[in-house]
């Protein structure tokens, strides 16, 4: 009986260890940084992003956490205005980062899943002006694309940024982008483009920063809905075509079955434009070898 | 006893394995306005039609196999103009059958291609030219594919639900400054691998089920007729560019059951239902009582979310004991007409005088009452919904004589 219980300790004690070796803490900074998109057509528009260091990119930055980590995050505002850090339905700070000042968050993870940290000032105009990223929690160590996608009336990035309004009602978009990009540009961003071999386990994560809906659709395989922000009851669903509100997440799970190059886009067609030339929107491809 | 063993085989493999199907669609270009839409105008499509000489409808032709089915399907492209192709959306073909002009081959005027595949999973598909895929689809080259059980059994799927009656609908929009000569006859390049065009801003006037709508949609192909607690199966797609929002009746008891081919791992029992531009639904509707209502669909401005336009399907649900059977021979007041639109008039003997006459509707409320029934007594419905109603004839000591069935059309 001495002996079992001494088995069941150690084995405890193991256990404990490896977890505790799992679940590490996280530090990382973000920067508010203030600057313009160059668009799909070399034009450019006044854009801000929270990049991970401090110089500006057009890519938000991803966060990557294993389940179960605590991320230790300093958000500086290096904007001349004061901005608020918030992270969807789990922190709430509710404080303002004055121009030059930063704040620090801490918060452990303990659920998988991609979760949207945004800039909640005069909510939702600077999350639509670009202040909006995600944060990836995994629990497996499988292939992962991250998709972080928006759209803009590019006139209006100009509006709200020189203190005027816009009624969101009459909201237009003329450029669609994936991490920043648009096709053409798409295709090289290898966070973007999902690549592997028959029979891999695939995840794609992808969020909607924008204002408007995605229908995202892919060709040559069904995926399954591993995690969803706004519908927890879909997950386990198998499909082609998936829709994602604003502000919201899915996590995808691909397993392919056959080799080739498939496109993922829009199937709101609309959205596969850029400044009305198709197909400069949302249109990526998947390339499977076998 | 070679040709009696592949005879055996034979038979095996078609009924365990699907059978081998060809088919063929004609990709076409009408630059005359011919379709036409609920106001009486009239618009240039382009589309695939099954005939050479078949006018050109939206959605195409629906096309129907049989899981486990071999389709060759061939597309003959008359369109004088651009190539075309055929996406088979979400049947995860393999790339060289995807339809996608810059992955695979594109069909060019007066070219025949086949497209080979095997019918999957029984489900709701869409078929659509992958060609400058915004003009292409909005110009009509759109229709739904059809896989059904390998038995052709009415259910869902094999092992599935049974159902009654199925009814397709097909949601899309047309935008009438997209169906114009100039980008119909677009430039084509044949090296290519992808066109790059410039396309309008997308402001549709029409909201369209199976490419009708308004007063179109009682067409009985839309709207839905059936017996009390018969089970519809109600296949959805979206092809349009807006989203949709779907509300049912909720003596319809709508249950969503399966998605882009696939049934969901749960029933969502709910009255309401979003289909973004590419899904499909799966809806099991059964009403257990008479009424008359209507479906409504909302387009929503996917950018906006504001709502543009709402269609409404009507739902007739009544018991198989039609009027005539519920109305016996042995009545003593005489309704006609009936279904009724205007006014009801009531043959009435004299002895009957005094009588009144009580009308309620499906759910017992009161809707009218006309004391001292006279001969040739006229009620007028015109103020009265479309609906099923009851009339009660009660005499002067409060007695019901009789009951009737009244269709207000």
């Amino acid at each position: 009986m001495k002996n079992l219980f001494k088995i069941f300790f150690c084995t405890y004690l193991i256990v404990a260890s490896l977890y505790e070796l799992k679940a590490n803490t996280v530090s990382n900074s973000l920067y508010i940084i203030g600057d313009s998109l160059q668009t799909v057509n070399g034009g450019k528009i006044p854009y801000f992003t929270f990049n991970l260091n401090n110089s500006f990119s057009q890519k938000n930055a991803i966060i990557e956490l294993n389940v179960g980590d605590s991320l230790n995050l300093w958000v500086h505002n290096t904007d001349t205005i004061t901005h608020i850090f918030d992270i969807k339905g789990i922190v709430s700070t509710n404080n303002s980062i004055l121009a030059g000042d930063s704040i620090n968050v801490l918060h452990q993870f303990n659920t998988a899943g991609l979760y949207l940290f945004y800039d909640a000032t005069n909510f939702p105009v600077y999350s639509y002006l670009g202040l909006a990223g995600s944060i990836v929690v995994k629990d497996h160590n499988h292939a992962s694309f991250f998709w972080n996608t928006k759209e803009h009336q590019s006139v209006w990035n100009t509006t709200l940024t020189t203190g005027g309004s816009v009624v969101w009602n009459n909201y237009q978009p003329d450029f669609f982008t994936i991490n920043g990009l648009s096709h053409p540009d798409i295709i090289t961003d290898p966070q973007i483009n999902i690549v592997g071999n028959v029979g891999d386990t695939i995840l794609v994560y992808i969020s909607n920063t924008g204002r408007g809906m995605r229908s995202i659709h892919f060709h040559g395989y069904h995926a399954e809905i591993k995690f969803s922000s706004k519908y927890p009851n879909h997950v386990g669903r198998s499909k082609d075509t998936f829709p994602i509100h604003s502000m919201e997440t899915v996590v995808l799970q691909i397993i392919p079955d056959k080799p080739g190059e498939y496109p993922v886009h829009e199937h709101n067609l609309i959205a596969v434009t850029g400044n009305n030339f198709y197909p400069n929107g949302m249109f990526s491809i998947t390339n499977i070898q076998p | 006893m070679k040709k009696l063993f592949f005879i055996i085989s034979l038979v095996l493999s078609s009924s365990l394995f699907g059978q081998i199907i060809i088919d063929r669609v004609i990709s076409k270009v009408d630059l005359s306005p011919q379709y036409q839409l609920y106001d009486g105008n009239l618009v240039s499509l382009m589309g695939y039609t099954k005939l050479i000489g078949g006018a050109i409808n939206i959605p195409a032709p629906t096309l129907y196999y049989n899981e486990g089915d071999s389709v060759n399907l061939k597309l003959w492209n008359l369109s004088q103009n651009a190539p075309h192709t055929i996406h088979l959306h979400g049947l995860d073909v393999d790339q060289q059958n995807d339809g996608v002009p810059s992955l695979s081959w594109q069909v060019h005027h007066n070219e025949t291609k086949t497209y080979e595949f095997i019918a999957p999973h029984p489900g709701t598909y869409i078929y659509h030219c992958h060609v400058v895929t915004p003009i292409h689809l909005q110009g009509g080259m759109y229709g739904m594919l059809i896989v059904l059980p390998a038995d052709s059994s009415k259910t869902t799927w094999t092992g599935g639900y049974s159902y009654d009656k199925d009814y397709s609908w097909m949601t899309s929009e047309l935008d009438t400054n997209w169906h114009s000569d100039t980008l119909f006859n677009h430039e084509h390049d044949t090296n290519a691998a992808i066109m790059i065009m410039e396309v309008p801003d997308y402001e549709p006037q029409y909201f369209l089920i199976n490419g009708k709508s308004e007063q179109q949609l009682n067409d009985t192909t839309i709207s839905i007729s059936e017996n009390t607690n018969d089970v519809i199966y109600l296949r959805l797609a979206n092809i349009g560019y807006y989203g949709n929002k779907f509300t049912f009746p909720s003596s319809l008891n709508a249950k969503i059951i399966s998605s882009d081919g696939r049934p969901l791992p749960s029933v969502e029992i709910s009255d309401t239902l979003l289909i973004t531009p590419g899904e499909r639904y799966g809806v099991l509707l059964e009403g257990n009582t008479d009424f008359m209502d209507s479906i409504q669909i909302d387009y929503f401005n996917l950018n906006s979310a504001v709502v543009i336009n709402s269609q409404y399907i009507n739902v007739t649900i009544q018991n198989s004991i039609g009027i005539n059977e519920f109305n016996t021979q042995e009545s003593q007041f005489k309704l006609h007409p009936n279904p009724v639109k205007e006014k009801l008039f009531i043959d009435l003997k004299e002895s009957e005088k005094g009588i009144s006459a009580y009308i309620y509707n499906v759910e017992g409320a009161i809707i009218k009452i006309i004391q001292n029934l006279q001969s040739n007594e006229t009620i007028n419905f015109i103020d009265i919904p479309n609906g099923i109603y009851f009339i009660q004839f009660i005499n002067q000591k409060g007695s019901v004589i009789e009951s009737q069935k009244i269709i207000k059309q």
